[in-house]
């Protein structure tokens, strides 16, 4: 049988799980099979989006049967922009992990690629599951990778954080199953689609919804349930830092997206919808000013993750109005690819930073890095992106935001906006200028040079933020709600 | 103080039982649609699959992808514990005082032999009927980690060469799984569709390797646990 | 219509389970608190998969029962390795601090 385009869905699973078990087979080969997987994996979403472009929305039934008795995967424009996401943070982090785990022998670098490649199948899995149930087992794929590279170093702390990381994790995909199992139960199908349609308006509604809303908005960290969050990013390696705070918090709200897309959204009360927009508001406050006091650089970057997520959960006010739900989806995507990258950039850079001077404390690095061009350069354009400055991709997202908030005059929203803005901008500075000052006391212990190889990585993910921004005229179309889910192909 | 945590406490019985009352009112509602179920579907489909067990053929062919993913959440959760309970990789579990000491004789050594070979006997047979009646590879799977658990209490320090020596079979089940969806779509055209001639065999192969890693993590996490536990220095 | 009692049963569990995860605070007791809930979701699956006199059995619950008893029994022993390597660490927290990667 010739191989279609339609079978790059499948691959995109198939391909990082088949690496990961490779390098558990061959922990000496991991970072051989760790980059040749990953550089096949990612052909695999290139192909899905391509197909994607030309023929819209892909339909794979797994087996040969086709929903509500077998699992489908489907690949919209959504999808794409996930799998697009998760695939070019996953390899830039590859690359920069091959000098970052460069030391032989020990467990981290043998265990590094089997967890990163298992948890690539299960953010993938995550995006091109049409099922229900299906999404809580890519769930608990993606949270138990994350828990694992989250307890990478086996330090005191981290494995702390990894225990917390692990019980909310666990919480939240069987408050999740607790609600798919609810309407199981009275609608008798696992299907996504049909679910989000009939979930509100069923008899079982009112209490499954919430349970599937509540997991997600834990795994999602959304204030005030972040409390997990923090620590859990801010003590790993760099790397995994990364690929937890642009990928894996990111995966929940996806399928927030998803249910709400599929015609949940539609079904919500308004108090509800408020509530959502509040607790982002929250958020985005409350994790701006914990950044702006951190006493570390990778504590202030995961506060600043916690903000981020908060500006996501204003989708559900600004695109409960039919006018303004076009725009405000462009912007959430913006704003989510955007901050990917940004804040998968700033990890990497902080990690370059850390393996530098051996610590992180942001009191002690005034002038230290006169030698890192590459590094600070990098940290302030992600930065820049961070705060919404022209015309970067976070800023083209929080305009759009902006834009739906005024034609759908609810005003509350553009004050935050601005008024997040202004705190992303303070805590920017703060780390900027520390790393630009001049050293007031002599260096007594010269900074290890960082490798090209990790700088690199953190400015390309960095440029990329910024270049976002500008290649918004030519993404425009692509982005309007009708293209993203299919309706012109129906 | 003392007095406002009773009053928190108090508060917080009284969601719980507000969530206990809601979720009981959802399921009673829930419950009363009536709603067919996905029974009839698979009993209609069954005839296609070359399995005469609709739970076997929900959860090897229906809904195989999920026992896939699955084996993929056995292998994470053995990687992390392996590495966090040992020294190093290589050494994936490492024989610990504790393992050796406290533990051994808590089952009698002559119970956990005695008891090894009727297990292994119902783990296969759970595992043979699984096709065609209640049981499978999850099944066999547990009931021989059981069977291994019962002979490292026995045994102490001899059980964990064996678990280390036997790691590959961790992987084996999610290798074998993704191996055979790959080889039935260069058949079938598509993933992890058994075509009719091969599906018995294709299906008995994901059982074996499913029952042997199930066994094989189940019982390493047992020794991981006690590993960990005995780890303080 | 037998199932009902079950799926009563199940949730009510559930219900104890979620406030045992948020209002215990040893990490043992909160393992403990997911098991509870996660026994109560698959009891509602086990219960439903009873459609009633004269049909047949839902098979496709039972499979995501068995699905998920795997999934909770690797994470909480995922759990309980961490919990003890996390005791162990506090017992000794200095014996870390060298490390040039170390954060904190």
């Amino acid at each position: 049988m010739p191989l279609g385009i339609d079978d790059a869905l499948p691959f995109a699973v198939v391909l990082p799980a088949v690496a990961a078990v490779a390098a558990v087979v061959m922990p000496h080969w991991g970072r051989a099979v760790g980059l040749v997987g990953g550089l096949m994996t990612a052909a695999a979403v290139v192909v899905i989006a391509f197909g994607n472009r030309v023929g819209g929305p892909i339909r794979y039934a797994l087996g040969g049967w086709p929903a509500p008795l077998g699992i489908e995967l489907a690949a919209d424009g959504l999808a794409v922009v996930m799998l697009a996401l998760v695939a070019t943070v996953m390899l830039t982090a590859g690359v920069y992990a091959l000098r970052y785990f460069d030391h032989d022998g020990g467990a981290e670098p043998a265990l590094f690629w089997p967890l990163a490649l298992l948890l690539w199948t299960g953010l993938n899995a995550l995006a091109l599951s049409a099922d229900a149930f299906n999404v809580y087992v890519t769930l608990e794929v993606v949270s138990l990778a994350g828990v694992g590279l989250c307890a990478l170093g086996g330090r005191g702390e981290a494995i702390v954080a990894a225990l917390r990381y692990l019980l909310a994790g666990m919480l939240a995909s069987l408050l999740y199953l607790l609600g798919v199992a609810l309407l199981y139960v009275e609608h008798g199908t696992l299907d996504i689609a049909t679910l989000a349609q009939v979930a509100v308006t069923g008899a079982a509604g009112f209490v499954a919804v919430p349970c599937i809303l509540a997991g997600l908005a834990l795994k999602a960290a959304l204030f005030p349930l972040h409390f997990w969050l923090p620590a859990a990013h801010a003590n790993a390696n760099a790397p995994v830092s990364a690929l937890l705070s642009a990928l894996v918090v990111k995966a929940a709200l996806y399928l927030v997206l998803r249910w709400w897309l599929a015609g949940l959204g539609m079904g919500l009360g308004p108090i509800l919808v408020q509530l959502l927009g509040a607790l982002g508001a929250a958020a985005v406050l409350w994790g701006s000013v914990q950044a702006l006091v951190a006493a570390r650089l990778k504590l202030s970057v995961a506060y600043s993750t916690v903000a981020q997520m908060g500006y996501l959960f204003l989708l559900f006010p600004l695109a409960a109005n039919p006018t303004t739900a076009s725009t405000a989806w462009a912007g959430i995507v913006y704003l989510v690819v955007a901050h990917g990258l940004a804040k998968a950039a700033l990890f990497l850079a902080s990690g370059s930073v850390l393996r530098a001077h051996g610590h992180d404390r942001l009191g002690e690095l005034a002038g230290l890095l006169p030698r890192s061009p590459i590094t600070k350069f990098a940290i302030g354009l992600s930065g820049v992106s961070l705060i919404g400055l022209p015309f970067s991709g976070g800023f083209v997202g929080k305009w759009l935001l902006l834009n739906a908030a005024i034609v759908s005059g609810q005003w509350w929203w553009v004050a935050l906006i601005f008024a997040g803005s202004l705190l992303a901008a303070a805590y920017v500075f703060r780390i900027v200028a520390l790393l630009f000052a001049q050293s007031e006391s002599p260096i007594d212990v010269a900074p290890q040079h960082s490798p090209m190889l990790m700088e690199l990585p953190a400015l390309g993910l960095a440029l990329a933020a910024v270049g976002l921004g500008f290649a918004y005229p030519a993404l425009e179309s692509t982005l309007a709600l009708p293209d993203m889910l299919g309706d012109h192909a129906r | 103080m003392k007095r406002r945590h009773h009053s928190l406490e108090g508060w917080l019985a009284l969601l719980a039982g507000l969530l206990a009352l809601g979720l009981v009112a959802a399921g009673v509602l829930a419950y009363q649609a009536d709603s067919p179920g996905l029974q009839d579907l698979v009993v209609r489909s069954l005839a296609q699959t070359r399995v005469d067990n609709p739970v076997t053929a929900v959860l090897l062919d229906f809904r195989g992808y999920d026992t896939l993913l699955e084996m993929g959440v056995l292998l994470l959760a053995w990687l992390t514990a392996s590495t966090l309970s040992g020294p190093s990789h290589e050494r994936l579990v490492r024989p610990s005082a504790r393992l050796e000491s406290p533990v051994d004789g808590s089952v009698d050594r002559m119970l956990a032999r005695l008891l090894l070979a009727p297990l292994l006997l119902v783990a296969a047979y759970l595992l043979w009927r699984g096709t065609d009646a209640p049981g499978g590879a999850l099944q066999a799977g547990a009931v021989v980690a059981a069977a291994a658990v019962a002979w490292q209490l026995g045994s102490g320090a001899e059980s964990s060469v064996t678990v280390r020596r036997g790691y590959w079979l961790a992987p084996a089940a999610l290798g074998v799984f993704l191996l055979a969806g790959v080889a039935v779509a260069v058949v079938t055209g598509t993933f992890l569709n058994h075509p009719q001639f091969a599906a018995r065999e294709v299906m008995m192969a994901i059982e074996v390797a499913t029952a042997a890693s199930v066994a094989y993590i189940l019982a390493a996490l047992f020794a991981c646990v006690l590993n960990a536990g005995g780890n303080g220095k | 219509m037998t199932g009902l009692g079950y799926v009563v049963v199940g949730l009510v569990l559930a219900a104890m389970g979620i406030w045992g995860v948020v209002v215990l605070a040893h990490p043992l007791r909160k393992l403990l608190a997911l098991n509870i809930l996660g026994s109560g979701v698959f009891l509602v699956l086990v219960a439903v998969a009873d459609r009633g006199a004269g049909q047949a059995v839902d098979p496709v619950p039972h499979a995501l029962v068995l699905t998920g008893l795997v999934v909770a029994v690797s994470a909480t022993a995922l759990g309980l390795v961490l919990m003890l390597r996390s005791d162990d660490d506090r017992a000794a927290p200095s014996r870390d601090q060298s490390d040039d990667k170390g954060v904190g």
